[in-house]
């Protein structure tokens, strides 16, 4: 059933446009870490098959993970037939965990003389360019960052350091191709969401939050929404997807907004259309 | 060459990471959950019961707090009914001789130590066994395996994954002979590079502990972002604190309740508060002359509080687990024990005649005030 997600997000990892940005929003009642693996599992294992025809093309992808560890995701990805740990040890993964990497002076310890976001996109630059002298082919990097509302922490509140940092990893030059993005943010950190505030209130509105920030240099936004009716075990939320650019999709299918119901089990998740059968 | 690896992993491994990053905790007061999560007891039977990690497992096993989640508790200001989940949950470690974490805007977190609830006598339980053994007429040389079940019972009762607790008692004092208490008073304001380091320090006394005793820590931080606390440090500094306890927990044999009143951050940080929560809980106050409620619920006058359930942990799984019921009442049976039920709503009361004036029910089916007929809803 995840074709039908396959065929509105058009994700095809040789098709993806260089420096591209694929943001996924979601909130409380509807976490939106299941497209993160979703996204894993199709980069690394999608292009695998056409691999030879390709011209050894391949894509590699640097996991940014800073709210959960490895183990969470291996788990999950390993229900899915996606063995991360096979995967990182040939190196097409790069996984950057943050979370048991935690000693004193870390990241996530104050050392605001300098930007906590410096050091980790040196960290970041370090991995893609190490891969790069390996390389073997035409290759593509996409970085996948768990979760961007935990870079605006980890900058304390500076929203033009996370978008510095964001478009830096977007201007990394892996091989001939610049690196692409996929970023989950929690949109519903956003108070002034939903409001239609009057155009002349701009002047003593708060600064715009980090979200609708992203949302403006996103080329396509993947929003996970609570069903309006509640909480229910047989629908978990609803998925609609935006194609702002050409990232992903030719200009005839950038059409309206689709929106898809989704049902998430442990080895897949399930999407139809709404009120269809899954 | 390719080196090959393995996607079997043990069921029962225990590695060195320990909490959520894999393997089961051998622990007193710690049992195997599902997705390869230990879990300890909040405290409050019926509150593990909703806290099912979602498995066929769960109706056996019932449910808890995972080791190395972080429970967070929305409080309400108009009612301190997160005190006693507070209470219950430090009470519990002791019980299960767990080392515990205690951290707190009061001037002197030992005296809130004192305000623990005791382990209810089963005095009752006692009596019967008692009358029991009246009626049972045995020979005197096989009552010695009396004793000896009755002696079994005790130890079982001692490492019961979740004890009862009697609100009128003080937790006895044998229970803080020997435990490891570390309190800290956040009354001059949270000093949190200080307050984290005291935390690593707990956690990573933790691991010492391997093998068949080892030991799951709690950590209890009771009205976090309360003004004393907040008057030293910023929103964005707590955050990272947060961030940075959540990291230490996830790959440590520790858990961590965290109350904290919702209504004093701006809402944009409360939602950033609750992104950091594994499990998200809210307690409500009862409001007196809320005739609505009253007329729709069949025990409104012996409901305390209501508590709802927002997220339930998610840890090396990607499906959410969807609460049966989000919101329940809090009530206290005989004055002494806590208990959580589901809501019950009274059934429509027929006889009552004019639909649009009578009870709760009118309310809910009627059409709208200013609806122009009656057919309009």
């Amino acid at each position: 059933m995840s074709e039908m997600m396959e065929e509105i997000l058009g994700l095809d990892a040789r098709k993806l446009l260089p420096g591209s940005l694929i943001l996924i929003e979601d909130s409380v009642a509807a976490k939106g870490a299941f497209l993160l693996n979703y996204f894993l599992k199709k980069l690394l294992a999608a292009p695998h098959a056409s691999e030879e025809e390709a011209g050894g093309g391949t894509t590699r992808v640097l996991f940014l993970a800073l709210s959960e560890p490895f183990s969470h995701y291996n788990r999950i990805s390993r229900k899915q037939g996606c063995n991360l740990i096979s995967y990182r040890n040939s190196g097409r993964l790069i996984f950057l965990d943050m979370v048991s990497d935690n000693p004193p002076g870390s990241v996530w310890t104050k050392g605001l003389k300098q930007s906590a976001l410096f050091g980790l996109y040196e960290r970041v630059n370090e991995c893609v360019k190490r891969q790069e002298m390996q390389k073997s082919g035409e290759e593509r990097t996409v970085i996948i960052i768990d979760d961007a509302s935990l870079l605006e922490v980890l900058a304390g509140g500076v929203q033009n350091e996370v978008l510095s940092f964001l478009h830096y990893c977007r201007a990394l030059y892996s091989g001939s191709h610049r690196c692409g993005v996929v970023a989950l943010v929690h949109a519903d950190t956003d108070s002034n969401r939903g409001l239609s505030l009057p155009v002349d209130a701009g002047a003593q509105s708060p600064a715009a939050a980090l979200v609708q920030e992203l949302e403006h240099s996103a080329d396509v936004i993947v929003t996970v929404d609570p069903l309006s009716t509640g909480l229910a075990t047989d629908v978990h939320g609803q998925v609609s997807v935006v194609h702002w650019t050409d990232a992903l999709c030719s200009a005839e299918f950038r059409r309206a907004p689709c929106t898809l119901q989704f049902k998430l089990l442990e080895s897949s998740v399930l999407f139809s259309h709404p009120g269809g059968k899954f | 060459m390719e080196s090959k690896v393995r996607s079997f992993v043990r069921k029962g491994e225990v590695t060195k990471t320990g909490g959520a990053g894999g393997g089961y905790v051998q622990a007193v007061g710690a049992k195997p959950g599902c997705h390869g999560v230990s879990l300890v007891s909040s405290g409050l039977d019926d509150l593990d019961h909703i806290l099912p990690l979602r498995n066929p497992l769960s109706l056996i096993v019932g449910g808890g707090i995972p080791v190395g989640g972080l429970v967070m508790v929305m409080e309400d200001i108009e009612a301190p009914h997160h005190m006693p989940l507070l209470r219950f949950f430090m009470a519990q470690g002791l019980v299960h001789s767990q080392p515990l974490f205690f951290a707190t805007p009061l001037p002197s977190p030992q005296a809130f130590l004192g305000t623990l609830p005791a382990i209810a006598s089963r005095s009752s339980g006692a009596a019967s066994d008692n009358s029991k053994e009246g009626d049972l007429r045995i020979a005197w040389q096989y009552r010695r395996f009396l004793n000896e079940q009755q002696a079994l019972e005790e130890r079982r009762y001692r490492y019961e994954f979740c004890n009862d607790f009697d609100l009128r008692k003080p937790a006895e004092r044998s229970l803080f002979t020997g435990a490891t208490i570390k309190c800290e008073s956040l009354a001059r304001g949270a000093h949190l590079d200080s307050l984290l380091d005291h935390c690593r320090v707990f956690i990573s006394n933790l691991a010492r502990y391997t093998g068949e005793g080892q030991l799951v820590g709690r950590l209890a931080f009771q009205s976090l972002c309360a003004p004393q606390c907040m008057q030293s440090c910023t929103d964005w500094e707590m955050l990272r604190f947060l961030q940075s306890l959540k990291s230490l927990l996830r790959v440590s044999n520790a858990v961590a309740l965290i109350t904290f009143p919702a209504t004093l951050l701006t809402p944009s940080m409360a939602i950033r508060w609750q992104h950091l929560a594994d499990i998200l809980i809210s307690v409500e106050a009862v409001l007196d002359d809320n005739k609505e409620m009253a007329g729709m619920l069949t025990d409104y006058p012996d409901i305390l509080g209501f508590l709802r359930i927002h997220k339930l942990a998610s840890i090396n799984t990607q499906v959410p687990t969807i609460p049966e019921a989000a919101m329940h009442a809090m009530k206290v049976v005989r004055r002494k024990k806590l208990v959580l039920e589901r809501l019950l709503f009274a059934p429509v009361d027929a006889t009552s005649g004019d639909s649009k004036t009578g009870g709760a029910a009118g309310l809910l089916c009627g059409r709208p005030a200013n609806a122009s007929s009656p057919l309009d809803f």
